[in-house]
């Protein structure tokens, strides 16, 4: 549908909030070039920074080129898709509700902040704070799915709320923390104080995670008839096993769960 | 009208709307499913006596269920949809929870805004020890047992299906027509959405409304019982010595009318068979007045 081709080489970083795919399919290229846009703290014009193109044929709208210091990418996205083929800034997907985000590099920090719906995949690493919610807020995440590829930073899911998050590489700490409930699935384990303070949720991972936090108790292993759901409707390659099932944070009542696969 | 030499009697049987609504159920393996399939679906019969009219529509292979693992999909039939929620609150607790390994899921859409809430119920047994779950947009609940988990969908969709379709097969002899009706259930079970909701899909204790005793609401239907045919004012053609009923609920018309056809051909085909007619109230039970003869496009 659009190819905005950015074009930004300054430390700067540019502010893209509101350029989402609902919002440019209703625009002309002369009213989307005059899309409102922070640099800085400045207030500009989307066709300042950027070299936009409309594709009649595609549906997807493509933003390219010096995207790794735009803040705000898809943020508030209703439906549509959006593909950046590099890196995004701080805050990629924040506060979606609909529609499909693809990332073709790595992701800032608040990656899917406080999101209701919708999905997001990144191909290379996240940073801090993906799906969790901002200082002060109740709720992280409330709906959808963020698939990360890569790496993803500390306080994945913070405070989340419902949807799934899963990431194929390392986690830093305090992934579900304060989790409310929803679902993550790390590939490779868990790091350090994984789910502490968490009130329900689940947390899934597919090797034995180094360090189990304090308030978490080892219950049995069985084959959850949720994970054949799971792994029919959401993640394919989630390993058809039985799972050590770990309850926690005894703390906050112990209605959280910990699920380790016996790959 | 004949039919392979059957006589189809020019009548028509008298249909209801019902709401119905569609239950996967899963387990370990099949022979799991099917104890669980069977145990929910018991006592529906008819509604004069039930709670609901229930029965397996067909197994499902791993392939069809949304957990992957073997599976039927069952039919409800209630008076509305208030009675059929809690049937299926009844049922799905006392028979599937308590079923090792099983899970319960929704398998019909439905019209919009008139689900019912099953697992939204069960999951109090959970005793706040229950997780929900949403996936795909919907929603289940994960209940902690003895065995592990038993999980429920939340809502389950409902819509207005027809239940009172009718078949009464009469012949020469209990074995052939028993026969006769066993083939038109094997003809009328091919037809997804069909339920035939009494034991093996057949009736031998056909009723007709009221009896002589004030506090029964049906009783033996007389005109048709061969053992009363020289004392009562009957119904049997000549040379008739056994009867069989079908009783067919199906979530459209269409495919009540369906199966009343797929039926009625499947049984002229076998031999022994009289006449074949349907049973109704004069036109005062339920809008659907579906005739013998239309269904081979007669008038």
């Amino acid at each position: 549908m659009w190819i905005i081709d950015v074009r930004h080489d300054s430390a700067i970083p540019l502010e893209f909030d509101g350029i989402t795919h609902d919002r440019l399919s209703q625009l002309n290229i002369h009213e989307v070039s005059k899309l409102p846009v922070l640099c800085g703290s400045t207030r500009a014009e989307l066709g300042e920074f950027t070299k936009i193109a409309r594709n009649i044929t595609d549906t997807v709208t493509v933003i390219r080129g010096d995207t790794g210091k735009v803040k705000r990418i898809g943020a508030g996205m209703k439906q549509g898709m959006l593909k950046v083929d590099g890196d995004v800034g701080l805050h990629a997907g924040a506060g979606m509700t609909g529609g499909f985000l693809s990332i073709g590099g790595n992701a800032g920090d608040w990656l899917g902040a406080e999101m209701r719906g919708g999905e997001i995949a990144v191909v290379g690493n996240a940073g801090h704070n993906a799906g969790s919610a901002y200082r002060g807020s109740r709720h992280g995440m409330y709906g959808g799915f963020i698939r990360v590829f890569g790496n993803a930073g500390d306080e994945l899911g913070l405070l989340m709320r419902r949807g799934t998050i899963a990431v194929d590489g390392t986690l830093g700490e305090f992934a579900g923390a304060s989790m409310i409930s929803g679902t993550i699935v790390a590939k490779l384990g868990f790091g350090p104080r994984a789910g502490a303070g968490m009130k329900r949720g689940t947390l899934i991972s597919y090797r034995p995670t180094e360090s189990i936090s304090p308030g978490f108790r080892y219950c049995c292993d069985y084959a959850p008839t949720y994970l054949d759901l799971f792994r029919r409707q959401i993640l394919s390659e989630l390993p058809d096993s039985t799972a050590k099932c770990y309850r926690g944070d005894i703390l906050t009542g112990g209605r959280g769960e910990l699920l380790i696969l016996e790959t | 009208m004949h039919l392979n030499g059957v006589e189809i009697v020019d009548t028509f049987a008298e249909a209801f709307p019902m709401t119905a609504a569609r239950v996967v159920v899963t387990a370990v393996n099949s022979e799991w499913a099917r104890i669980g399939a069977t145990a929910v679906t018991g006592y529906a019969s008819s509604v004069i006596g039930c709670d609901a009219e229930a029965g397996i529509e067909r197994e499902l292979a791993p392939a069809e269920t949304p957990d992957g693992r073997p599976g039927f999909a069952l039919l409800f039939f209630a008076f509305s949809r208030d009675a059929l929620q809690k049937a299926l609150v009844n049922r799905v607790g006392q028979c599937l929870l308590t079923c090792a390994t099983t899970a319960v899921y929704n398998g019909f859409e439905g019209d919009a805004g008139k689900s019912i809430r099953i697992g939204g119920n069960l999951r109090y047994f959970g005793d706040g020890w229950q997780i929900s779950k949403q996936i795909a947009g919907n929603r289940y609940w994960r209940i902690p047992t003895m065995d592990g988990e038993f999980l429920c969908e939340d809502s389950f969709g409902t819509g207005k299906g027809v239940a009172g379709g009718n078949l009464i097969l009469a012949g020469k002899s209990q074995a052939e027509t028993l026969a006769a009706a066993e083939a038109a259930v094997m003809a009328m079970r091919a037809i997804p959405g069909v339920l035939l909701p009494f034991p093996g899909g057949i009736v031998r204790s056909g009723s007709k409304v009221g009896s002589k005793y004030a506090t029964l609401k049906a009783s033996t239907n007389e005109a048709y019982c061969p053992t009363l045919r020289g004392v009562v004012q009957t119904e049997l053609p000549e040379g008739a010595n056994a009867v069989y009923e079908i009783v067919i609920d199906g979530l459209t018309l269409a495919l009540v009318e369906q199966a009343m056809r797929d039926g009625i051909e499947a049984a002229c085909r076998c031999p022994g068979v009289l006449q074949i007619t349907a049973g109704n109230y004069g036109g005062k039970l339920g809008p659907f007045h579906i005739r013998l003869h239309s269904l081979f496009g007669g008038n």
